[in-house]
């Protein structure tokens, strides 16, 4: 005999396996591709609602960039009585911030969003890792260009 | 182990919104992989809830048809899964509903007929276990079937299932209660020699 606890453990715990049709399956995707096209508007990334997005992003991106700027210009703060130092915003970040920002002006945000699958692929396990020291010569090459 | 369970979790509704922002912006991947990364559940869901497979096969695409035309309207609180789960109950009883009314006018029967169980051109197929709960749960007065489904194996709690019902919450309660023990039963019986 089976108590109530059981039947509700191995409905819960039950392997309920569903097959689908490759053929149907691929019909009902190029269906629903088709319906996504019919019913999206010309220029959806244009709309006020993603403009305004699109402006908080920015704003944020530049207040990103002058802090980067005014750090990396004055150099080092001066010493204050204060016992903790500033942190130095490193080259890595402000080359990030600016190539982000140069991003977003030229292309908007799938520029953007583009910008950082570059960034993040050239991390992945597949890619060949650069040694710290070519790292930096990108960068700065990087950084004379942006100055230019 | 909770905490990788958690991180899981958290990397999943991550990818989920990414894939809803890429979504509302028109993007063909992202609703293809939203399609192969849901269906599934959402068959199994359908499958449970309505004994037909045509019916349930419907259900799933009908969600998925208006998923897709709803892309800019779409103003989404929970999860994904959550909300095309929910999709998938509310049509499943409304389909339901229209097949009571069609049983009442003897409709039903000669549909039926007209179409029958298995087609060639099939989506889905279920597994005998799959079967064996759906014929299982056919038993059970509709209400009682969503309520034991969807807290099982939705995972939605008797809160939000009294909601999608318009009932009280002692009601879904009581649902999931009269649900258990007739199953129990059904299931006995079928144990016995």
């Amino acid at each position: 005999m089976r108590s109530e606890q059981d039947i509700e453990r191995s409905f819960k715990q039950a392997n309920l396996q569903v097959t689908i049709g490759a053929e149907r399956d691929g019909r009902i995707l190029d269906e629903l591709v088709e319906v996504q096209c019919k019913s999206a508007s010309p220029h959806p990334a244009l709309r006020p609602a993603s403009r305004s997005w699109a402006l908080s992003l920015a704003a944020v991106v530049a207040v990103v960039i002058v802090i980067a700027l005014l750090v990396s210009r004055n150099g080092p703060p001066e010493p204050e009585p204060a016992p903790s130092r500033p942190q130095i915003v490193s080259r890595i970040e402000l080359a990030t911030a600016i190539s982000l920002e140069k991003a977003f002006r030229q292309g908007g945000i799938e520029a953007v969003e583009k910008q950082y699958k570059e960034t993040f692929g050239a991390f992945r396990a597949d890619a060949k890792t650069p040694s710290v020291d070519e790292l930096l010569t990108h960068l700065e090459n990087e950084i004379t260009d942006l100055k230019r | 182990m909770t905490v990788i369970l958690n991180l899981g979790k958290s990397v999943r509704m991550l990818e989920d919104t990414v894939l809803i922002w890429r979504f509302k912006r028109g993007s063909r991947e992202a609703l293809c992989r939203i399609y192969e990364k849901y269906r599934t559940d959402l068959l199994r869901l359908a499958a449970l809830l309505l004994r037909d497979k045509g019916d349930a096969e419907d259900v799933v695409h009908d969600v998925f048809v208006s998923f897709a035309r709803s892309a800019e309207m779409l103003r989404l609180v929970g999860s994904l899964k959550g909300y095309l789960l929910t999709c998938v109950a509310n049509n499943a009883r409304n389909r339901n509903r229209a097949r009571q009314r069609r049983q009442t006018v003897g409709l039903d029967e000669a549909a039926e007929l007209a179409s029958p169980d298995t087609t060639p051109d099939q989506w889905i197929a279920y597994s005998e276990e799959l079967q064996r709960w759906s014929d299982a749960l056919a038993e059970l007065p509709y209400e009682q079937r969503e309520v034991v489904t969807l807290h099982l194996r939705a995972g939605m709690t008797f809160r939000r299932i009294a909601r999608s019902q318009a009932v009280s919450v002692n009601t879904a309660k009581g649902r999931y209660r009269y649900a258990l023990a007739r199953l129990r039963s059904t299931f006995n019986g079928e144990l016995e020699p």
